[in-house]
């Protein structure tokens, strides 16, 4: 993976945790103490060491742990330097997750040897879809109810995911997302 | 000129407004006959039938109106700017729609910077995938997140540097600090071995000296003024009082030099001492000595004060063979660092000479004994080794700065009594007086000490039982026999002076004691913490002055054993 991910998953136990926390967690995956470059390939093994070691610090399952992350990445990359990227891939939840698969195709340009996932969206309807999610690495369906989560926030809205595993010539994880407006605050009166 | 198909055609058109959903379609009248498929979300007025120049401003190339000027400009570069908003361009260029006269404006939105894609409300699927912009944004964006790391990277690289180097300056002060620290230590340690060396030297020497000064007094006795001989023993005394002198230096600069310690007005002494410094300075060195505010008073040896003092006067004066000027002044520090923080802090007794200076290799050197810049014969090299030994036993420190030609100056650091205690009075000393046939015993280990002793003690009119061992001298007391005084050696072999004092003690109660010593090891002597019925002697010392102390000790006490 790219340094980026790596990154960000600093930037996410640093914020969340603080800087000592990171160096045990830093220390127990065995990585040095330097940092990461965005646009440099790691083995993606660092980055599941990281989560690995994250999860025995924070005594938190890997499975929170990368939902914290996804959650956190939506955010990262809003602020880390790809905010107008996201802005501009789309002005609704269904928007940016149809376009969240050619964001990631035209990323690919920047980042040659990027092995994203794969989004589709099906069965769409003005409150639901279904997102397809194809990944090449296991384990990180967590990852993708984050991501919902964070997106919930910077579309404003509250979602509500549920997730089956498809099995079949392609498997995949399949995510049911609905959602509706966020209440905001109400005004006595 | 480029040439396209007519656009009109309704399969055309829509392929064209699906590949460039900016496009316009216009006629040989400069009316718009279609308008690509993101027009009519993004700004309803580019519409088939609008004129335009009504939407439209040719930004580049200018000065063009009508289709044939287009036309005739179809390979350039076109920029354009909607009317209704102004932010917005367009880039591309123009192509014939057949011989008509009719244009079609390929192009789309001219953005340079990733943030105009939100700000102009456009979105990313809004640029095809044919139209290498989109990628070209991607680009940007990469390079903006880039460039932002890069400065990141290098302010972390700063600050990183800045505490490298921040410790780096500490190591190296460290490292400083710590290359003195070691250099004092092995100074230390060299100026102890040197100090114990030259302790032991004297020890055997004082006992050898006391041999000879004490036969010499015996028989300068027995001589008559006019016997020839006596000059020949005169000299003899002379340089044995010499020899004496030297050993004395030596036991000072070893920290053996026994000090009797009191509260001490230093700059009284100074102005006393003061009067005996000029004569010996002589005329052509200027002496100044002064005293900074009210100093308390300091806890010191009056003796030793006073030989320190000298030492550096003298050491001052031999620097200035033509003269110069020789200041003393005393005033109070409390900045000094010690293991055991003195309230009072300390007096510092400064001696600056305007002379010759030294250089580092012989300032790192000045202390050491037999170390000397003088001509052979005009040092012994003693004097300041001496100054060093009694500064430490006084519990002070000796300080030097000095560089070559440009003068020195010791400041020697006192410990200020703390409890302004006010100086002790001067005792005079009583005189010499024979016995009356009191009984002495006798304890001393040197054969030639004990022999010279026992005969100088018998001629003055004790009875004396003599010892060779504190072992013999206790079964002499505990058979019964009693003595009216005990003079005895400090270090002997089975137990020292001190621990046969107080084993007398034990068996018989409080005896008057005159301990004898060229060596004085025992803390309790240095120190000064004598009972009023004991006395200390440093060897070697004249036959008049023990019969002085053992004829006090009588006359005060009326113990016997």
């Amino acid at each position: 993976m790219y340094g980026l991910i790596n990154k960000a998953v600093e930037g996410l136990v640093r914020s969340k945790f603080g800087d000592a926390a990171w160096d045990k967690i830093r220390t127990r995956a065995g990585l040095p103490d330097e940092p990461f470059i965005s646009m440099e390939q790691y083995d993606d093994k660092t980055t599941y060491d990281l989560v690995g070691a994250a999860s025995a610090e924070l005594g938190a399952p890997a499975e929170a742990i990368l939902e914290e992350f996804g959650l956190y990445w939506v955010k990262y990359t809003g602020e880390a330097g790809y905010g107008e990227l996201m802005k501009s891939a789309g002005r609704t939840l269904p928007e940016f997750l149809k376009n969240l698969d050619q964001m990631h195709t035209r990323i690919k340009l920047s980042f040659p040897q990027l092995a994203p996932p794969s989004f589709r969206v099906s069965d769409e309807t003005p409150s639901s879809l279904k997102l397809h999610y194809y990944s090449k690495r296991p384990g990180l369906a967590p990852l993708v109810v984050g991501l919902l989560r964070g997106l919930a926030d910077r579309f404003e809205v509250d979602v509500t995911t549920r997730t089956e595993r498809v099995e079949g010539a392609q498997p995949h994880d399949l995510f049911y997302v609905t959602w509706k407006p966020r209440a905001t605050a109400g005004t006595a009166g | 000129m480029t040439h396209a198909s007519d656009s009109s055609g309704s399969h055309d058109a829509h392929l064209v407004r699906a590949l460039f959903p900016f496009c316009v379609a216009i006629s040989d009248g400069m009316r718009i006959e279609l308008a690509g498929g993101r027009w009519a979300s993004y700004d309803a007025s580019v519409r088939a039938g609008a004129g335009f120049h009504d939407v439209f401003e040719i930004d580049r190339p200018t000065g063009l109106s009508t289709a044939a000027d287009i036309a005739a400009r179809a390979d350039d570069v076109f920029i354009l700017t909607l009317k209704s908003r102004p932010a917005f361009k367009l880039r591309g260029q123009f192509v014939a729609r057949g011989s008509s006269g009719a244009l079609l404006f390929v192009g789309g939105p001219w953005i340079t910077q990733i943030s105009e894609i939100a700000a102009l409300g456009l979105e990313l699927h809004d640029f095809p995938p044919h139209d290498p912009r989109g990628d070209y944004l991607v680009l940007l964006q990469t390079q903006g997140t880039t460039l932002a790391e890069t400065r990141d990277l290098n302010a972390r690289l700063r600050k990183t540097s800045a505490a490298l180097e921040a410790r780096t300056r500490e190591m190296e002060r460290e490292m400083k600090l710590r290359a003195e620290l070691e250099a004092q230590l092995r100074q230390s340690q060299k100026m102890e071995a040197i100090g114990r060396l030259a302790g032991g030297i004297a020890h055997d020497f004082n006992n050898i000296l006391m041999a000879v000064q004490g036969y010499v007094a015996l028989s300068l006795s027995r001589v008559t003024p006019t016997d020839p001989v006596r000059a020949w023993i005169e000299e003899i005394r002379k340089a044995a009082d010499r020899a004496a002198n030297l050993t004395r230096q030596l036991l000072a600069f070893g920290r053996q030099q026994v000090l009797r310690p009191q509260s001490l007005d230093l700059a009284h002494e100074m102005r006393e001492f003061e009067k005996l410094l000029r004569p010996m300075l002589g005329e052509r060195i200027r002496l100044s000595v002064a005293t900074e505010g009210d100093l308390g008073f300091a806890w010191a040896d009056a003796s030793a004060i006073n030989q320190i003092v000298m030492n550096l006067a003298v050491n001052a004066r031999d620097a200035m063979p033509h003269g110069g000027d020789l200041e003393i002044r005393l005033r109070v520090r409390k900045d000094i660092p010690t293991q055991t923080l003195r309230e009072a802090g300390f007096i510092e007794l400064s001696v600056r000479d305007s002379g010759t200076g030294m250089d580092d290799a012989t300032k790192a050197r000045a202390f050491e004994p037999f170390f000397t810049t003088k001509e052979p014969g005009k040092g012994s090299g003693l004097g300041l080794a001496q100054v060093y030994g009694l500064v430490e036993q006084c519990g002070g420190v000796i300080e030097l700065d000095t560089e070559l030609g440009k003068g020195s100056t010791f400041r020697v650091l006192l410990p200020r009594n703390e409890s302004r205690e006010a100086p002790a009075a001067q005792v005079a000393a009583p005189s010499a007086q024979g016995g009356r046939g009191e009984r002495l015993l006798l304890v001393e280990d040197e054969p030639l000490v004990r022999k010279l002793l026992e005969q100088l003690l018998s001629r003055a009119g004790y009875q004396i039982t003599a010892a060779s061992d504190p072992v013999e001298a206790l079964a002499i007391v505990q058979s019964g026999m009693a003595f009216d005084v005990v003079v005895t050696d400090v270090v002997m072999p089975s137990m020292t002076g001190p621990e046969l004092a107080q084993k007398i003690e034990g068996a018989c109660g409080p005896v008057p004691t005159v301990f004898m010593s060229g060596h004085t090891e025992d803390e309790f002597i240095r120190s000064g913490a004598l009972r009023s019925h004991q006395r200390f002697m440093t060897k070697p010392f004249v036959p008049s002055e023990l019969l002085v102390q053992v004829r006090e000790l009588i006359g005060s006490r009326s113990h016997a054993i």
